[in-house]
């Protein structure tokens, strides 16, 4: 019985001796520590220019679906065709995100239409109509306003999603071509509530981010589908037309 | 009067009781506290928090991303000033004859065709060289690191926490900064790399 105790000790101590000197070698060296971020500027412009996203998901990291930039344009007035493919009905509760950047320190409008869905396979006969919701009463994270400036999110209140007069509802997408909702954002009013507080070690003003509509986003979710006229594990698409008009 | 004895005696210590309870009700809701930081030998770490300027008010507009470009605060000035864009901690406590250096990588923002130089500020607080910056300029070779300390061998260690990286244009004339494309997506990327034996 000793004997084993002692075997076992003895076991245990050529263990831990084994176990320190590898600790030591591993810490011999130092793994190197990696860290970085991105640095985001802009130079705000009087020629208007544009930007529009649309993707799938609830997040940010969502799918591309779309992607349109105004470089070198005068985009007095854009129009844009996006569309959004949506798989099957286990994608129908994804957002569609639209997202719109400008560094145009006026007022903009923008007209989204949607148009119906129709199958992949069978564009020309499968019309299915489509409901999208915004600012409704879905959850906060399907159909809320929300405005982003690179990733972080907050209530833009200055934004107005409004559909025929009405701060919100439901757009219906029907066979006859699509609905018009309007985003319009008022940086008039922005301005006008905004408490900038002059410097007072001599610099010029500097105009604040609020007053530079960087990155504005609504999200819409599809709300729900004629069931009737939707084929499961089919794909559909849709179309989106996006308007962007300095006012 | 054994009877009074107890009886001032129960007076006594429900005095004591309510004065207390006073006492206690007056600092309700009172609470302080101290973090403490603390560390080993063998011990590194670094860390970056990017500013994000949301334009709410809630945060001072002369601090954060995204900037203006044409902005007073990011113009050339002496060092250490600048616009506040992240804050760092850097914490090194090696042992025995161990360096360490830390190598920075800026790239110049960019966007389509045009590409523009700036300075960053990297300040440090710590026991030994007290308050101190180190300065970086970005480059487009993407193979550069600026390192810091510049010299190898018995550094001193480290605790700089929470320590400001500042923002600064090159040294541009108001015609230069006006002939920048005008854009809301210059970007830049910086890389800090703490490595050492």
């Amino acid at each position: 019985m000793k004997k084993w105790l002692v075997i076992s000790f003895l076991l245990f101590a050529c263990l831990s001796i084994v176990y320190s000197w590898t600790d030591l070698i591993v810490d011999e060296n130092l793994n190197p520590s990696t860290e970085g971020f991105n640095i985001t500027a802009f130079k705000e412009g009087t020629t208007p220019r544009f930007y529009i996203r649309l993707y799938s998901g609830i997040s940010t990291d969502g799918r591309t679906l779309f992607e349109k930039d105004s470089s070198g344009q005068d985009s007095s007035l854009s129009v844009y065709d996006v569309s959004a493919i949506i798989k099957n009905t286990s994608k129908i509760d994804d957002a569609l995100i639209l997202e719109i950047g400008t560094n145009y320190k006026r007022d903009i409008l923008i007209s989204v239409t949607f148009y119906p869905f129709v199958r992949v396979s069978d564009p020309n006969q499968s019309t299915v109509d489509a409901v999208y919701s915004f600012n409704g009463n879905n959850a906060a994270d399907k159909g809320s306003l929300t405005a982003t400036y690179r990733g972080e999110e907050y209530t833009y209140s200055s934004v107005i999603c409004k559909v025929g007069g009405s701060g919100s509802g439901d757009v219906t997408a029907s066979s006859l071509g699509g609905t018009t909702l309007e985003l319009k954002n008022a940086v008039s009013a922005k301005l006008g509530s905004k408490n900038v507080t002059p410097p007072t070690n001599g610099e010029s003003t500097l105009l604040g981010i609020g007053e530079n509509l960087l990155v504005s986003r609504c999200r819409f979710a599809i709300k729900s589908i004629n069931m009737n006229n939707y084929v499961t594990d089919e794909d559909y698409i849709s179309y989106v037309a996006l308007t962007v008009t300095s006012i | 009067m054994e009877m009074k004895r107890i009886l001032f005696t129960a007076i006594i210590i429900l005095c004591v009781i309510f004065s207390a309870s006073a006492y206690d009700n007056l600092f309700d809701g009172s609470a302080g506290g101290l973090p403490i930081l603390g560390f080993m030998d063998g011990y590194y770490m670094i860390t970056v928090d990017p500013i994000v300027n949301t334009g709410e008010g809630s945060l001072d507009l002369y601090i954060g991303m995204p900037f203006n470009l044409l902005g007073e605060d990011v113009s050339f000035k002496d060092f250490p000033l600048g616009r506040t864009i992240a804050y760092w901690s850097l914490v090194v406590n090696l042992k025995g004859n161990r360096y360490w250096r830390v190598g920075i990588h800026a790239t110049n923002l960019k966007y389509d065709v045009t590409e523009i130089g700036y300075y960053l500020i990297f300040l440090t607080d710590h026991e030994g060289s007290g308050d101190d910056y180190w300065v970086v300029h970005s480059t487009s070779d993407d193979s550069h690191y600026d390192y810091f300390p510049s010299a190898d061998g018995s550094l001193d260690n480290v605790a700089s926490i929470n320590d400001q990286i500042r923002f600064m244009l090159d040294s541009n004339s108001n015609a230069v900064k006006e002939s920048f494309q005008e854009s809301y997506d210059y970007r830049a990327t910086v890389t800090i790399i703490l490595e050492g034996s």
